[in-house]
């Protein structure tokens, strides 16, 4: 519970730090990955319990 | 924390990104952009933040990232998401090393103690590598059944050469039959000037990576990797990329050569 309204009010703060895109409040899918590089495949389970920083990129 | 890539684009092209920085970070490369389209992304680079509970806190531009980052830092365990230990193992992966990561796997894996959580982490990257090793085998297939022989052998060779790995003997009698085909000479001749111009193709330098698969079709004309070029430099005019500038919005916007930029190429 107090999880839950720790992270309402940071989505709060999220909202706040624009420019955000995202469907901020929804629990991430799982990667459809072709592969991974410099680690064995990672999961929605073994990443619980973590923070997780995501970078979307492109090669250019 | 964890941190972790995630790009779409073709498998060789990540290969080549990854051999040029030696990232150490995982790097997923996605099937579909169900992942992306989760966050919304819109634009590249795009930040995101998960909390230990795998909820979105924040998608958006990287430069935003630092508050939801400390708040989901303060929910997470403190404990290091790799053992410190296989750091080395990591560096050898971004370095495209696999038999080293291998070895060294090996020398932790045969210390006195080692730990319930390390030795997990030690069969997961193991059982990797094999995945790794198996790939990137099919793959160095795969260009040599393009005609991209220097391509193939420069997969093949650190298989063929690391003993410790899997597969190292079937890698090694793979690459002398491959040098029986008729076109092997010229492929490989061919290959540095091929890279120079995918090397240009991937910074999207579109008109000089013409110019640089010209002189492929030029010497190679008639050769697999001769077609290659000519299909090549055809995609890229057919995408109408000629005139690409990356500092261009209206160029990123479109993805290819806006109008005031376009540069009219034949084939």
């Amino acid at each position: 519970m107090r999880v839950s309204w720790i992270a309402g009010s940071l989505l709060g703060l999220a909202a706040l730090s624009a420019p955000a895109v995202g469907q901020a409040g929804q629990r991430a899918p799982g990667f459809n990955a072709s592969r991974w590089y410099n680690s064995p495949p990672l999961t929605r389970e073994n990443l619980a319990g973590k923070a997780v920083r995501i970078e979307v990129f492109r090669t250019w | 924390m964890v941190v972790i890539g995630v790009t779409d684009e073709k498998l060789d092209v990540v290969d080549r990104w990854i051999k040029r920085r030696n990232p150490t970070y995982p790097i997923v490369v996605t099937k579909d952009r169900s992942f992306e389209k989760a966050l919304g992304v819109r634009f590249f680079p795009t930040g995101a933040v998960l909390d230990p509970e795998g909820v979105i806190l924040y998608a958006g531009s990287v430069g935003g990232m630092g508050k939801p980052l400390e708040a989901a830092a303060k929910l997470s365990d403190k404990k290091p998401f790799f053992p410190k230990s296989l750091k080395k193992v990591r560096k050898y992966l971004g370095a495209f090393d696999l038999e080293g990561a291998y070895k060294e796997l090996d020398r932790i894996a045969g210390k006195r103690k080692v730990d319930e959580e390390t030795a997990a982490w030690v069969s997961q990257f193991r059982a990797y590598i094999d995945g790794r090793v198996q790939s990137q085998f099919d793959s160095a297939k795969q260009q040599a059944e393009r005609g991209l022989i220097h391509s193939a052998v420069s997969l093949a060779e650190p298989l063929a050469e690391a003993e410790r790995l899997p597969l190292s003997t079937e890698v090694a009698a793979w690459l002398v039959e491959l040098e029986s085909r008729v076109d092997y000479k010229a492929a490989l001749k061919a290959g540095p000037h091929w890279d120079k111009a995918q090397g240009l193709e991937d910074e999207r330098e579109f008109v000089d990576a013409i110019k640089a698969y010209r002189v492929v079709l030029k010497r190679y004309g008639g050769t697999p990797i001769g077609e290659l070029a000519l299909n090549r430099v055809a995609a890229i005019i057919e995408a109408g990329m000629p005139g690409f500038r990356e500092s261009c919005s209206a160029c990123r916007a479109v993805d290819r050569a806006c109008e005031k930029h376009h540069e009219k190429v034949k084939i």
